[in-house]
């Protein structure tokens, strides 16, 4: 006995949607697409929820968002941020109890160039600092509440604008160099004829002869990078500044890394280290004074 | 500025860590198969649902649904993409059935005789027929016929018992025999 219904059966038939919902959901997808730690909106709003593992799904399945990135997780096991991307936009979620009457449950997170700057200008308009401008891994950051009773945490991340993550600043306005700044960038390649003409015609470098043959200075560089030839393979090593050579080799011996000793130059204390995975890099005291 | 300490890199430098794994490889995919996936899985979803304004809407739930499974799912093919549209195909019917059960309080199912049919069916009054059935009934049948699955993928798809499913296609079958040799009746 057979059954009529099998004749129903549906070859694969492909329709052209409208080209409008199809440029549209294309721009929608590459928007989604956008890789955690991409492009991050000026503004951005900062909710406060009990539970931030539940909110991040809720978000994401209501506004057809996505998680960004892993939630970080702090010591007790709560959810100290979360990020959902929606559309062009990024929700950012840490965990809390219930805002109590006068706390603030949402707040606005904003990208600026200098985060010192905007926050002195809020205290100067008339906002309450409520957490002073400080440095931390992923920039350097306070949190004003401003004139309406709106609360903004203001940010500048640790790649926009340059050196953010300085405190003091010296007369002529420039963020001072601190403990664990990269101090200069070591290119080593194997031909710098090539290298030179390469980041010239890129980035528009150039270069000096250095103290050493075949090294060569890149002309007003901040942090300073210098180029070698005869490196083969090619390597690129940061060189760190530190307040105490001596304590810093320590340190990467008791962390696990190789550190040599110390050796006086010209431009200060130098020790070449390698990290307890195997990446080179110096330790620089520059001269007192 | 003499601050820079013009360093030299150990020649016996170790190589490069390798580079950064590839972890958007996959969105990368998707994207480049995008022009080609989409007037399938639209195709597919149009045919099987008949409204556009519903297949556009199922077809963006099924590419941002792959983007949500991309590096947990399979490889980024129109195969799988043309799955997860039958996910929300099947989930859109439900979310109608669960309307059509508030609208009418009780259902109460008839009992149905699974009576041996023998007919030639004219498909486009099939689909017809089809699109007039209420959503359970049409989400069996258009998977266990359209798109020939066996019972038992049917059974996953609809979150049913084996038992259960095999007992709802019989009463589809009943309702789409009914309504087709009463659109019989009424066309001829």
């Amino acid at each position: 006995m057979t059954d009529p219904l099998e004749g129903l059966r549906l070859p694969a038939a492909p329709a052209d949607p409208d080209p409008v919902f199809a440029a549209d959901l294309r721009a929608r997808l590459a928007r989604a697409l956008l890789p955690p730690g991409g492009t991050m909106p000026t503004l951005s709003p900062y909710l406060r929820v009990a539970d931030a593992r539940r909110a991040v799904d809720w978000y994401a399945r209501v506004f057809d968002g996505r998680p960004r990135g892993e939630p970080y997780v702090m010591p007790d096991g709560s959810i100290g941020h979360a990020e959902v991307a929606i559309g062009d936009a990024v929700l950012m979620l840490a965990e809390g109890t219930a805002p109590r009457p006068g706390e603030h449950a949402h707040t606005v997170y904003v990208e600026v160039t200098d985060a010192d700057a905007t926050l002195d200008r809020a205290v100067a308009e008339g906002a309450a600092l409520e957490r002073p401008a400080a440095t931390q891994e992923y920039g350097r950051n306070g949190v004003v509440v401003d004139p309406f009773g709106h609360r903004w945490l203001v940010m500048t991340p640790v790649a926009a604008g340059g050196a953010a993550g300085t405190g003091e600043r010296d007369g002529a306005g420039t963020p001072a160099a601190r403990h664990g700044d990269v101090g200069y960038v070591s290119v080593g390649v194997p031909d710098e004829g090539r290298a030179r003409a390469f980041y010239g015609a890129v980035l528009g470098w150039r270069f000096s002869p250095g103290d050493m043959p075949g090294g060569w200075e890149v002309e007003d560089r901040t942090p300073g990078v210098g180029m070698w030839g005869g490196q083969d393979p090619p390597e690129v090593q940061l060189c760190f500044r530190v307040d105490d050579v001596a304590a810093a080799v320590r340190a990467v011996r008791a962390a696990g890394g190789e550190a040599g000793d110390a050796e006086d130059r010209a431009y200060g204390l130098l020790a070449d280290c390698r990290d307890d995975q195997g990446i080179r890099f110096q330790l620089w005291q520059p001269p007192s004074g | 500025m003499s601050e820079h300490p013009p360093s030299r890199p150990d020649p016996s430098g170790s190589p490069w860590p390798p580079a950064g794994a590839g972890d958007r490889e996959p969105g990368r995919a998707l994207l480049a198969i995008y022009d080609h996936a989409l007037p399938q899985v639209y195709g597919y979803l149009l045919a099987r649902c008949g409204s556009r304004a519903v297949a556009e809407d199922l077809t963006s739930e099924t590419f941002l649904a792959a983007v949500a499974a991309l590096g947990r799912g399979p490889a980024v093919t129109t195969a799988w993409l043309v799955g997860i549209a039958r996910h929300k195909l099947v989930d859109h019917w439900r979310r109608q059935a669960r309307e059509d059960a508030r609208l009418r309080l009780v259902a109460g199912d008839v009992a149905v005789d699974d009576d041996p049919w023998d007919a030639r069916l004219d498909a486009l009054r099939a689909r017809q027929v089809l699109a007039g059935l209420g959503p359970s009934h049409r989400a069996a049948l258009t998977l266990r016929y359209l798109d020939g699955l066996g019972v038992a993928e049917v059974a996953g798809h609809l979150d049913r018992t084996l038992h259960a499913t095999e007992a709802l296609l019989v009463r589809a079958r009943a309702a789409f025999r009914r309504a087709y040799e009463r659109e019989e009746g009424c066309g001829d």
